[in-house]
């Protein structure tokens, strides 16, 4: 989807634009930083940044990109520099791991409660990558682009997002004990 | 074994809680026309000044009642109303005519002070909970909201540090929050919205409107409310 009438600059067009991409993109927007920052106050502190740069910014946009691969973009970029700030990574010092949902041994795997343990658990483990990695799993993955469009969105060459996946892959495979399907990927990358 | 394809799935029901509030909306939206647009608008303010000053002067003594009786400048910013309320909140519209500026304060005490009439003193804090940052926004001299920030000392058991924001802002008019269950606040009304993690409540008491907002439970942020009401008693 492409910004259509960027000629019309007028308040009442920019009001409508505006509550159409916080209605149409919001709750990726809000997720998204939630996923980066693990805070839910700080990612609904993004949310409001994010809508704010794309109101400054919007007669600029040219719609060379997709508008949610512009908000997304933004929302990446405005969760590194919250990650970035010394005030925020003194609070992500003392993050845990969620580990609790670990599945024991033994344990039935077929059963609901695992498998949402399972599910829990790589949803965590996501949340714990390294910035350069969850970048590409949650582009891939979350928000469903390819490596050409990820490649655009990182501002990045197509072959590191490649291997970046791939690193990624095997970080998750390896800290979930293989228990992670990737379906076809790894023999696509 | 986990699906990699179902991560979009996984990842929804894992942030069930992480929500666009209604609320988090209205203040992004206030926000947009808060912060850019006060250029934007004190321009067409000054010109509208202008040219009802010349009219005024002009057409002075044939109708001296076409001047308002508190001056030409005061009926650009009237005009500048009706033309820049985007959520039609009123609230939000002197901000938009003026620049907009922000206070810390270091105590609640002097917090109370600068805001006046209306503060009130929130208690019944959930423990584990300090007070972080004081921090205000306004007009000119003139506090017109105040943001009480407390945080967890200690992050969680999950590793989460939580926060609880209590805002208390000067509105113009009271309004009702449709979607929100209404409690009984000592006999006023609260609106509040919770889910297992996050809740939110409003009420108001004469001109100030009052937001309890964090990662705390219903009866918690309730409890807060209450506490406030009660330390006007």
């Amino acid at each position: 989807m492409f910004f259509l009438q960027t000629t019309n600059s007028s308040k009442a067009h920019l009001e409508k634009e505006i509550n159409r991409l916080i209605d149409l993109y919001g709750q990726d927007v809000l997720r998204t930083a939630y996923m980066y920052l693990k805070d839910l106050q700080k990612a609904e502190d993004v949310f409001q940044e994010v809508f704010i740069r794309v109101f400054r910014k919007y007669e600029t946009f040219q719609g060379r990109s997709s508008e949610k691969s512009w908000i997304i973009r933004i929302t990446i970029n405005l969760c590194k520099d919250v990650l970035r700030s010394a005030w925020l990574k003194r609070a992500l010092l003392t993050d845990k791991p969620v580990e609790e949902e670990l599945p024991q041994e033994g344990e039935s795997l077929e059963s609901r409660v695992a498998q949402d343990a399972e599910d829990k658990l790589l949803f965590s483990e996501v949340m714990n990558l390294k910035t350069e990695f969850k970048d590409v799993i949650l582009l891939y993955y979350y928000h469903g682009y390819d490596t050409k469009e990820i490649s655009e969105i990182l501002k990045v060459k197509e072959g590191t997002v490649r291997s970046r996946l791939h690193r990624a892959r095997q970080i998750l495979k390896e800290r979930l004990e293989g228990r992670v399907d990737f379906g076809d990927a790894d023999e696509r990358f | 074994m986990t699906q990699m394809k179902d991560f979009r799935r996984i990842a929804d029901e894992s942030m069930a809680n992480v929500n666009v509030r209604a609320e988090l909306k209205e203040k992004t939206l206030v926000k947009l026309y808060r912060k850019p647009n006060t250029v934007r608008f004190l321009v067409p303010a000054l010109a509208a000044a202008s040219i009802m000053l010349i009219l005024g002067i002009a057409f002075w003594p044939e109708s001296p009642q076409s001047m308002p009786e508190d001056g030409s400048t005061e009926m650009g910013i009237m005009q500048l109303k009706t033309l820049s309320s985007p959520l039609g909140a009123p609230e939000t519209s002197r901000f938009m005519a003026m620049d907009v500026n922000s206070w810390s304060f270091v105590s609640v005490e002097e917090a109370r002070d600068a805001f006046g009439e209306g503060f009130l003193t929130p208690g019944n804090i959930p423990l584990g909970f300090e007070l972080e940052s004081i921090t205000g926004t306004g007009t000119e001299d003139q506090v017109e909201n105040v943001t009480l920030t407390y945080s967890e000392s200690a992050s969680s058991v999950d590793g989460l540090i939580r926060f609880i924001t209590i805002t208390q802002e000067k509105v113009a008019s009271s309004w009702e929050y449709y979607g929100f269950e209404e409690v009984d606040l000592l006999g006023y009304t609260g609106y509040v919205s919770a889910s297992e993690e996050t809740a939110e409540l409003h009420f108001f008491l004469g001109s100030v409107r009052y937001d309890v907002i964090g990662q705390l439970q219903k009866d918690q942020a309730i409890a807060i409310a209450k506490s406030m009401i009660q330390s006007t008693r």
